[in-house]
């Protein structure tokens, strides 16, 4: 919310600085989100006075001017119309800086002669838009002292919306008061003499279903008055808080709105036939609004209507057709408290958000209804002239003050806050704010102010306190720690940052996607669970919670790509969404390799990324999280989005723990990526869980004295067999005996067979009790023959 | 009969022919002939040790004897020291020609990179676990029942226009279902499960239909709660103190708590930093403006009684930061949208090294 310091005077008598205000401000619990610091920005700025204008001899369009500055004069060379003898004009002096182009004034000579110094716009000073003429300082403003005395700064804070009695200019005075910074002025509110009966009647015509619409309902006629332009302060002052001025009615109206949180509307009374009915709209009703939109009412929407239809849309917008102009001489002025809930509703169903449906959404005054009519109406009197009417006030004042006493025990201050206020000091803030206090036992019956609606239990009363007394002073005392540190990660976390620091180690960059993507795209990554889908997405590319981290990374490839950068390697660790249920949210970690694992290099052959890249990704995954690769199998069948014959997953049991592959050539097609992409995707929720041990010893470790022996194999297999079963077969023979194998080889050639492969494997043979003989290995030999050969019909090659 | 003498002067004569030769080989198999030919069976000093036979006195044989055994010795020593020289020299030509360009670059090996995200959630997480601060989570899908009403946010409050929520269409234990706007669903969820005392937070994904220069419709948020019978808001303000110069690693970084609103806490604040702005660049912990970091306060009773805790019992704190938000001022990052666009060169900049662990001990960051 914006307002200016001379605003705030209107309401509230102090004497400190802008810099004071903003401090108390914020302290109080005010934000300040920007303010002019003139004291800052216009350093060496001073109020001037005009005291001789001459032409300027050598150009046309140019003055001479003799600028009093209090303690000298100075003849300044000026080119603005509006210079005149006795204006009181900001004055830069030379070595100032110029807001508006941030360069230092310098003595200057303009066509032979000599300028001492500059007269300066709004514009340059960068406090408004007008770059017309030379600012007109009000003729109270003291020559020779500093600009920034001589200007209303404006300051924007920001509201928290339990504060609903701070949403204007009034309400802000009233909590600085009871703050100890100035004193409230009383509101004018004497009543107007009126003069004669109002010509327009108001009558409410509702529906049971709406018996809450409008609580009270307050106007009355304003006759033979000029809709002028408002006066210089009334335009300045709505200028500095950024609204347009636009007639005097007009801003007569927003002006309450924002000083009181009053909305008010003027109808042109000319314009009005017959009498006022506030009521129900009716189903299909148009109505167009002073912003010349149409809208289509639906039933329980309350407007203001009279004979020929509605003419206000009640606490939301006025009504086109009978909204004031420079000819109205007579008007209608309404002020009305109308449901909160209601006008909230209205406004958002129509799309409208403006200062007067948020002052009712907030909740306004209901003391100010009547007040607030009689206050405009006599600014309206004092601007435009005429004559006020008897006014006619339809409902009551609502009883809505819902406000109790709340019990209040004065330890609670300390006991929540830390801090000591003595009980005296603690009573006198609460009484400032407004609230009424009886002592019962041994603590407080605290009635907050009718507009203190948010306070409710005692500890709003020590925030209220403990705000005033200012959380500065609040002592700072190290939290207690616990008397031995455990650890405060679960092993489930503990292995999530192992695989996380791994993947990178292993030249995988991390990355963070959004959790949401579109369904186009999941579209390609399974089947679209409808309980997904946003109600209300930010675009439709992402109105879907992701089943898939994968399919962002894909997406992240091709972008990539567009840059030129195309080896990728990337990870994501983050949640899947597979059902709505909380059980359905997995823990996943994808990662994505594209373009070539070895780039050009001299000592290299370039080689691309493959599926034995991402295999490796998850294995190493998983040993450098504490588990395990044994007992897991590798299976040929894969999600649709890879590669048939070039993706696999990974079990352990019936469980799944990976699944990994070439991404499927259609979808890559689909997205318009080029390069050959692998990707995998690994549930750490599948992992099986680590033990956390009691007994850290590790087993021990024997290491054999016996020399290992080392023997090589070829097998000739068909093509369909897969290497698993051949080591797994060879393997099978003598699990003590056998420690290691490695396939070493791959060779594919016509001499062998189209339709057959050879596998070269390592068997390292480690004897455990003694040396063995060469016949006792012959024999081991020649049992692995025989176990591969019966497990996949494999032949030794000759 | 040869004399005695002119065998002697043989003998010296075959030692100077011999180290003169032997001085003059160049390689390793001449000076192996040389050897044979010399000291070998058949070689030259046999040959005159055969001369011995024909003397008959002791002397001579005994002079020709010592004569010959110091002529094999030296002429084996020279035969020796010619080998070191020569096979120095060879191994010195080897060395030459086996010379390569050590400027070649060398194997590629791909470092990846730790995102900022990450990074600042383990740093947050190594602070507060020191002060005792147990991790825990929640889901993203969260029910409105966790995210307003047991937050004491009710049915149209005001407060809840501080939030865009996205929504869901299904429904759990009865309350809509919607994306989590806040990290403070997991307070509700640890107290509805776990009795006091409690001390834990809370990092994860949040939710907000809001997309800008400043805003993203996802970020990261970390939760506190502190939960105790006697824990009040001078502990707060300790508490939160010390992480914040922990965390921007400058002791004298002024901190300043400000009255706020939050439906959850009761009283509330936010922290400000100091921090100097200048022509866009921002200084942390010098100058006169203040920087907005986090919210914080008072564990609301209502809060406490929805979770089954009794509020005239047990009291505490909480507060939420966005991570985002602290890693762009501690590690100077400009856009906050780009934390999410998977751009190598940016995740490359502002990543960090996967060994780079924050500990408390060993340096929070570089």
């Amino acid at each position: 919310m914006k307002f200016t310091i001379s605003w705030l005077k209107r309401h509230l008598d102090i004497n400190v600085d802008v810099e004071d205000i903003v401090k108390r401000l914020t302290m109080l619990g005010f934000e300040v989100e920007s303010f002019d610091d003139f004291l800052t920005s216009l350093d060496g700025f001073v109020i001037g006075q005009v005291i001789e204008v001459i032409p300027h001899p050598n150009a046309d369009s140019l003055q001479l001017c003799r600028v009093s500055i209090g303690s000298e004069t100075l003849q300044i060379v000026c080119g603005a119309t509006n210079v005149k003898i006795g204006l009181k004009v900001a004055v830069a002096l030379p070595g100032s800086k110029i807001p508006a182009t941030s360069k230092v004034l310098k003595k200057s000579n303009v066509r032979g002669i000599e300028s001492q110094a500059m007269m300066c716009s709004d514009r340059e000073l960068l406090i408004g838009e007008n770059n017309f003429g030379i600012i007109e300082l009000p003729s109270n403003a003291a020559v020779g002292e500093r600009l920034s005395k001589a200007l209303d700064p404006m300051i924007d804070v920001n509201i928290t919306p339990n504060r609903t009695d701070c949403f204007c200019v009034r309400g802000i005075a009233r909590d600085l008061e009871a703050a100890g910074i100035g004193k409230l002025r009383p509101l004018l509110l004497e009543p107007l003499k009126n003069t004669f009966a109002s010509p327009i009647n108001v009558s409410f015509d509702f529906p049971n279903t709406m018996n809450n619409a409008c609580y009270l309902f307050a106007g009355r006629v304003i006759r033979g008055l000029h809709n002028g332009e408002s006066p210089t302060w009334l335009k300045d002052l709505l200028n500095a808080v950024g609204l347009h001025s636009i007639s005097a009615l007009v801003d007569i109206t927003n002006y309450f709105t924002l000083d009181l949180a009053r909305p008010l509307h003027v109808f042109d009374a000319s314009k009005l036939s017959g009498n006022i009915i506030v009521r129900s709209a009716r189903s299909g009703e148009i109505f167009v609004a002073l912003n010349g939109k149409e809208y289509e009412l639906e039933y329980e929407m309350t407007v203001i209507a009279d004979d020929i239809g509605p003419q206000s849309l009640a606490g939301v917008i006025g009504g086109d057709f009978t909204k004031v102009s420079s000819d109205t001489t007579d008007v209608f002025l309404e002020s009305a408290y109308f449901d909160k809930f209601r006008t909230a509703d209205t406004g958002k169903k129509l799309k409208i958000d403006n200062d007067t449906c948020r002052c009712f959404e907030r909740g306004i005054d209901p003391n100010l209804v009547i007040d607030g009519m009689e206050l405009a109406t006599r600014m309206i009197i004092e601007l435009c002239g005429g004559e006020a009417s008897e006014p006619i006030i339809v409902g009551a004042v609502p009883s809505i003050n819902n406000n109790k006493e709340i019990k209040f025990y004065p330890y609670l201050v300390e006991q929540l806050c830390g801090v000591t206020i003595s009980e005296n000091i603690m009573l006198q803030k609460l009484e400032a704010l407004g609230c009424t206090i009886r002592k019962v036992k041994n603590f407080y019956l605290v009635m907050p102010p009718y507009w203190r609606t948010d306070l409710k239990i005692e500890q709003d009363l020590v925030e209220e306190i403990t705000r005033l007394h200012g959380y500065e002073n609040i002592p700072t005392v190290a939290l207690p720690r616990p008397e031995t540190l455990s650890p405060i990660v679960t092993t489930l976390q503990r292995r999530i940052s192992w695989i996380r620091r791994n993947l990178a180690a292993r030249g995988l960059v991390e990355t963070v996607t959004w959790s949401f993507m579109s369904s186009d795209l999941a579209s390609m990554f399974g089947e679209i669970n409808p309980s997904l889908k946003l109600i209300n997405p930010i675009s439709s590319n992402l109105d879907l919670m992701r089943p898939s981290v994968l399919a962002n990374l894909v997406i992240a490839v091709g972008h990539n790509a567009e840059h030129g950068l195309k080896n990728v390697a990337l990870f994501e660790l983050g949640p899947e969404f597979h059902g709505d249920r909380e059980e359905d949210q997995k823990l996943v970690v994808s990662g994505i390799r594209s373009g070539h694992a070895v780039v050009r290099h001299w000592a290299e052959t370039v080689r691309s990324v493959d599926i034995f890249d991402v295999k490796a990704d998850i294995f190493d995954s998983i040993v450098a999280s504490g588990g395990s690769i044994e007992g897991l199998h590798v299976i040929i069948d894969a999600p649709c989005w890879y590669h048939p014959g070039r993706s696999g997953t990974i079990k352990l049991g019936s469980n799944i723990i990976a699944v990994f592959g070439e991404i499927h050539p259609r979808i890559l097609d689909s997205l318009d990526i080029k390069e050959l992409v692998v990707g995998f995707e690994l549930y750490i929720d599948a992992l099986p869980s680590l033990r956390t041990r009691t007994n850290k010893n590790r087993t021990l470790l024997k290491i054999s004295p016996l020399q290992a022996i080392e023997r090589d194999f070829a097998f000739v297999v068909d093509n369909s067999v897969s290497a698993d079963a051949v080591i797994r077969a060879a393997k099978s023979v003598d699990k003590a005996l056998i420690s290691d194998i490695i396939l070493f080889d791959l060779y594919k050639d016509s001499s062998i067979g189209n339709d057959k492969k050879s596998l070269g494997i390592q068997v390292t043979i480690q004897p455990t009790k003694k040396t063995l003989t060469e016949i006792e290995i012959e024999e081991i030999a020649t049992r692995i023959n025989n176990a591969v050969n019966k497990a996949t019909g494999g032949m030794l090659r000759k | 009969m040869d004399k005695l003498e002119d065998i002697i002067k043989n003998v010296e004569l075959l030692i100077d022919n011999s180290l003169q030769t032997i001085s003059k080989i160049k390689n390793l198999d001449e000076l192996e002939h040389i050897r044979v030919s010399t000291l070998g069976k058949r070689g030259s000093i046999s040959i005159l040790m055969g001369l011995i036979c024909g003397f008959s006195s002791n002397d001579a044989r005994k002079k020709i004897g010592l004569t010959l055994n110091d002529a094999k010795i030296t002429i084996s020593d020279a035969i020796n020291v010619r080998k070191i020289i020569l096979e120095e020299q060879i191994l010195n030509e080897r060395l030459g020609y086996e010379q390569i360009d050590i400027t070649l670059p060398v194997r590629n090996e791909r470092v990846g990179r730790i995102h900022p995200i990450s990074q600042t959630i383990d740093e947050v997480i190594a602070i507060f676990g020191q002060m005792g601060f147990i991790l825990a989570e929640g889901p993203d899908i969260e029910n409105d029942e966790n995210n307003f009403k047991a937050l004491n946010f009710p049915d149209k409050h005001p407060a809840r226009r501080m939030f865009d929520t996205f929504f869901l269409p299904g429904k759990r234990n009865d309350s809509q279902l919607l994306l989590r706007t806040h990290t403070s669903t997991v307070q509700v969820r640890t107290m509805l499960i776990q009795n006091p005392p409690i001390r834990i937070i809370s990092p994860g994904r949040v939710y907000r239909r809001d997309f800008d220069m400043t805003h993203t419709p996802m970020f990261n948020q970390v939760e506190g709660l502190v939960i105790e019978k006697t824990i009040n808001m001078s502990h707060l303000k300790g508490c939160l103190i010390e992480f914040v110069k922990t965390y921007f690693e400058i002791h004298s970084v002024p901190v300043r708590f400000r009255p706020s609103f939050f439906p959850f806490t009761e009283p509330s604040a936010e922290v400000d930093i100091g921090c100097l702005r200048n022509n866009g660049e921002l200084k942390i912990g010098l100058g006169t403006d203040w920087l907005e970091i986090l919210g914080c306060g008072m564990v609301h009773p209502e809060v406490l009684s929805n979770c089954n805790i009794d509020p005239s019992k047990y009291q505490g704190f909480a507060f939420g930061m966005g991570i985002e938000r602290i890693a762009m001022l501690k590690y100077g990052i400009p856009d906050l949208r780009n934390f999410f666009c998977s751009d190598l060169r940016w995740l490359k900049h502002y990543g960090f090294m996967p060994l780079d662990i924050p500990t408390i001990l060993g340096g929070l960051s570089r």
